[in-house]
């Protein structure tokens, strides 16, 4: 499990959280199910191709 | 029977090494610490290059800000060998210091034999008055403040980050300070602006801030640009400056910095603000990541803070402006260690600090190529701003 800290210009997308956990065992998994639990995230840590 | 002084002397020199100024000479380049022990009358009149000052009266609790590695071999001298016999003792046998050695007869046999003696610019005394505390300081003494009083500083910005900037570093005595900004004082600045004040409503930023300058410290030197940073204008405005302070509230001229500024090998102390968090760094051009090594990209449009108004707890920029005024005293001065390659995240309403340590990109746009190779056109290469912000709504 990672801790993910959030920065403020992604906290709204978040509900308000500084920080978040995820499963994962690379930085990109991490970010896939951080996105997966909040899909706010996922147009601002992806691009439409999936690339981080 | 207690000993005459003279039979002291001689009692204490059986107890330490003392070396000749000939020997010192060709060790001053060898990582030896060279301490002189003098009153400051005496090393303002001319000292060893290179030796730090601790007056032997200050001894015990200086030298470790002036020589903090007990095994560092350390040389004293004084002016005729005979204080610094006495402070050598003391480093040896009080404080633990491995390899203590005395300059037999001081600087006066040092100038006999026709060594370098420096002498620094003498500060005038009510300079000497004003920066006190800083001289105190062995890590600045009076060295150190004359590189402040020599560097120039450009702030971009007399708002929040600048205002305390601005502020402080005119009180430690940097001898210029330019000013970029093209805004007047707003009455919703004064919650956090604290350079201006509630009777400069409405006058340019630049002028009020010189005049709270002028009114602190009448050393400092003031430069004004009551303009924006563009690209048809950055090259000329940067140019000579020693540090530059980021303060600036957008992003395309956050870019637009980074590039000039990498082409131009000029360092930034960068800071932004938000709500109740703060971050700060070092970007200093080839020795370290650059903003874009950082932040590739600039964030979507409609996430970006900078386009209208947003809130920040008013203390907030004089607490990182302050972390940033100490990173540029940091790097004039040459001590510690700068934010070179470290973000520092703060977060007031938690009070934490944590850093993220940051490496230069191989392939980044701008620092991964020669500076001369950074062309006019590519300096912040940026969506338009007016743009930029239509497009946020």
């Amino acid at each position: 499990m990672a801790t993910i800290k959030i920065p403020p210009v992604l906290r709204p997308s978040v509900g308000g959280e500084k920080l978040l956990s995820a499963d994962g065992t690379s930085v990109g998994e991490v970010l896939r199910e951080l996105a997966s639990s909040h899909p706010a995230t996922q147009s601002q840590l992806f691009s439409p191709e999936g690339a981080t | 029977m207690s000993p005459s002084g003279p039979e002291l002397l001689r009692q204490i020199k059986s107890q330490i090494e003392e070396v000749d100024p000939s020997e010192v000479n060709e060790l001053i380049d060898e990582g030896v610490a060279v301490v002189d022990v003098r009153e400051a009358e005496e090393f303002a009149a001319g000292h060893i290059p290179g030796a730090k000052h601790v007056p032997r009266s200050y001894l015990e609790s200086r030298i470790e800000g002036a020589v903090p590695d007990r095994s560092t071999p350390v040389i004293l001298y004084c002016a005729s060998g005979n204080r610094s016999a006495y402070a050598a003792r003391t480093l040896q046998e009080d404080l633990g210091y491995e390899h203590v050695r005395s300059m037999n007869g001081g600087i006066t046999l040092w100038k006999d034999r026709g060594y370098e003696v420096q002498v620094p610019r003498a500060l005038s005394g009510e300079q000497r008055e004003r920066y006190s505390r800083h001289l105190l300081i062995p890590e600045l003494g009076i060295e150190g403040q004359q590189k402040l009083l020599d560097a120039k500083v450009l702030l971009l910005g007399a708002g929040g980050l600048g205002s305390p900037i601005a502020l402080y570093l005119a009180a430690a005595g940097v001898g210029t300070l330019g000013i970029v900004d093209d805004d007047e004082v707003d009455l919703s600045n004064l919650q956090r602006q604290v350079i201006h004040n509630s009777e400069r409503i409405g006058v340019p930023k630049v002028d009020s801030a010189e005049e709270s300058i002028r009114a602190l410290n009448p050393d400092v030197k003031v430069v004004k640009h009551q303009t924006r940073l563009d690209s048809s204008n950055i090259l000329e405005i940067i140019d000579g400056w020693d540090v530059i302070v980021d303060g600036v509230d957008n992003f395309p001229t956050r870019y637009l910095l980074n590039d000039a500024t990498v082409r131009l090998k000029i360092p930034v102390v960068s800071a932004s603000i938000l709500g109740f968090d703060g971050q700060l760094s070092v970007f200093k051009p080839y020795q370290g990541p650059c903003y874009r090594c950082l932040f590739r990209e600039p964030p979507p449009a409609e996430l970006a803070p900078s386009c209208g108004a947003n809130g920040v707890l008013g203390v907030l920029p004089g607490t990182m402006g302050l972390l940033q005024a100490t990173e540029v005293i940091k790097l004039i001065a040459g001590i510690g260690e700068p934010a070179i390659g470290r973000l520092l995240l703060y977060d007031a309403l938690g009070a934490t600090l944590t850093e993220v340590k940051v490496h230069r990109d191989p392939e980044c746009p701008i620092c991964s190529r020669d500076p001369s190779e950074i062309s006019d056109e590519e300096l912040g290469v940026f969506p338009d701003y007016e743009a930029f912000c239509a497009a946020a709504g």
